[in-house]
């Protein structure tokens, strides 16, 4: 594999990093929404579950990091 | 060495002296141009990745924190990589979502969405402690003598910048706003000037502030004609809630002047792009494109600005010019 393509898979991956979310590939596309999206399954993971009232914190600070990073795509 | 060399490199010092800082008029200005001096990482290597925070020491040094391979790294003020420091963990020097990142004259300072402690190393990227801090930080910015301030959030009270010692302890704060507004209504990104004075650009309100240090609003600002975000609201069987989706104003930056500069967001005309200049008292004085969307401004103790291109895998530096 060539670094061009390398490195686009590893952006993708990091893009994923970037929400915070613990998010399947399969839930996430590069088009709008792409926050919400990300948020939803946040609010939804069993981990961030286990974290009580952080949890709803730790996921509106990733939204609102992905906003600020993302827009205007998303 | 020989007189003719003397005096070749008195020459050349003078000549290289005016371009080592970006000139600000004191005046006011209308226009503002930019010229790329810098430009480190490209598609074709691997120096970044996706940087997400930067920071420019009083050298010339620029540190940068890469989210996809779990770094702090350190440039040299050519842009040559010094040091690389981090992986991927929750120990001590590890990131798992690296953030935000500022420097003051002797530390630099990292956050981690995933860690709630504050990461602080030395210049030379070596870790040297943890400041414990009870919530996520937002917004982190270096103060003198140690101190710090962050933003962190809250969902029963009202966000807040706190002030902290390099132990955590919390000096002071502003609480800027009550949390009737709205989840997430309170986020922003903050400068602090002259005279420890909080210059705030709201995330979600087309709002510009600025504090005086014991909690005092002195002025509010809108640049973008008061537009509003749109919000979502999101439904289950166990909660609801709205939440804005439309970016307003994504960070502020200040130059040695004290003028503020404002990167806009969605609702600015070029989103990601746009960045508004005012005065130290609120004035708009210019507004001008930056060439690529980036979610942050920094601006060094030079007066040059530092954004992000090619969605994170390029930070640019540019010198300011101004008519």
């Amino acid at each position: 594999m060539r670094k061009r393509q390398v490195k686009s898979v590893w952006r993708f991956a990091a893009l994923l990093a970037l929400l915070g979310a613990f998010v399947g590939i399969q839930a996430v596309s590069l088009n709008a929404g792409v926050c919400e999206d990300a948020l939803w399954e946040c609010f939804n993971d069993v981990f961030v579950q286990a974290m009580g009232t952080f949890g709803p914190i730790y996921c509106f600070t990733g939204y609102a990091f992905c906003k600020r990073y993302i827009d205007p795509a998303a | 060495m020989k007189p003719k060399a003397c005096l070749a490199w008195l020459i050349v010092f003078v000549a290289a002296a005016p371009a080592a800082r970006a000139q600000i008029p004191a005046a006011d200005f209308t226009k503002v141009t930019l010229e790329e001096v810098l430009s480190i990482g490209t598609l074709d290597d691997d120096t970044l990745f996706q940087w997400t925070g930067m920071a420019v020491d009083a050298q010339g040094a620029i540190y940068v924190l890469d989210a996809m391979d779990y770094s702090l790294k350190k440039f040299d003020s050519r842009g040559r990589l010094i040091k690389k420091t981090g992986r991927k963990g929750e120990g001590p020097g590890e990131f798992r979502l690296p953030r935000l990142l500022d420097c003051s004259p002797t530390h630099i300072y990292t956050t981690d969405q995933g860690v709630l402690d504050i990461s602080v190393f030395d210049h030379d990227l070596k870790f040297q402690k943890r400041i414990r801090c009870p919530l996520p930080v937002m917004h982190l910015k270096a103060l003198a003598e140690g101190k710090i301030a962050v933003l962190t959030p809250g969902l029963q009270e009202p966000a807040k910048i706190r002030v902290l010692d390099e132990a955590g302890n919390v000096l002071s704060g502003i609480t800027y706003m009550n949390k009737e507004s709205g989840l997430l209504m309170d986020s922003l990104s903050f400068a602090v000037g002259p005279g420890g004075h909080f210059f705030l650009a709201f995330l979600f309100q087309d709002k510009v502030e600025r504090w005086s240090a014991d909690g005092r609003l002195l002025w509010t600002r809108n640049i973008l004609g008061s537009k509003k975000t749109g919000t979502k609201e999101f439904a289950s069987k166990a909660m609801s809630f709205v939440l804005p989706t439309e970016t307003c104003l994504k960070d502020i930056a200040l130059d040695s002047s004290g003028r503020a500069y404002v990167l806009g967001g969605k609702l600015s005309p070029h989103p990601g792009r746009d960045v508004h200049v005012l005065s130290g008292d609120g004035r708009k004085l210019a507004m001008f494109v930056l060439p690529d969307t980036s979610h942050c401004l920094y601006i060094d103790s030079r007066d040059f600005l530092y954004v992000r291109a090619n969605d994170g895998i390029t930070l640019k530096k540019y010198r300011m010019r101004y008519e």
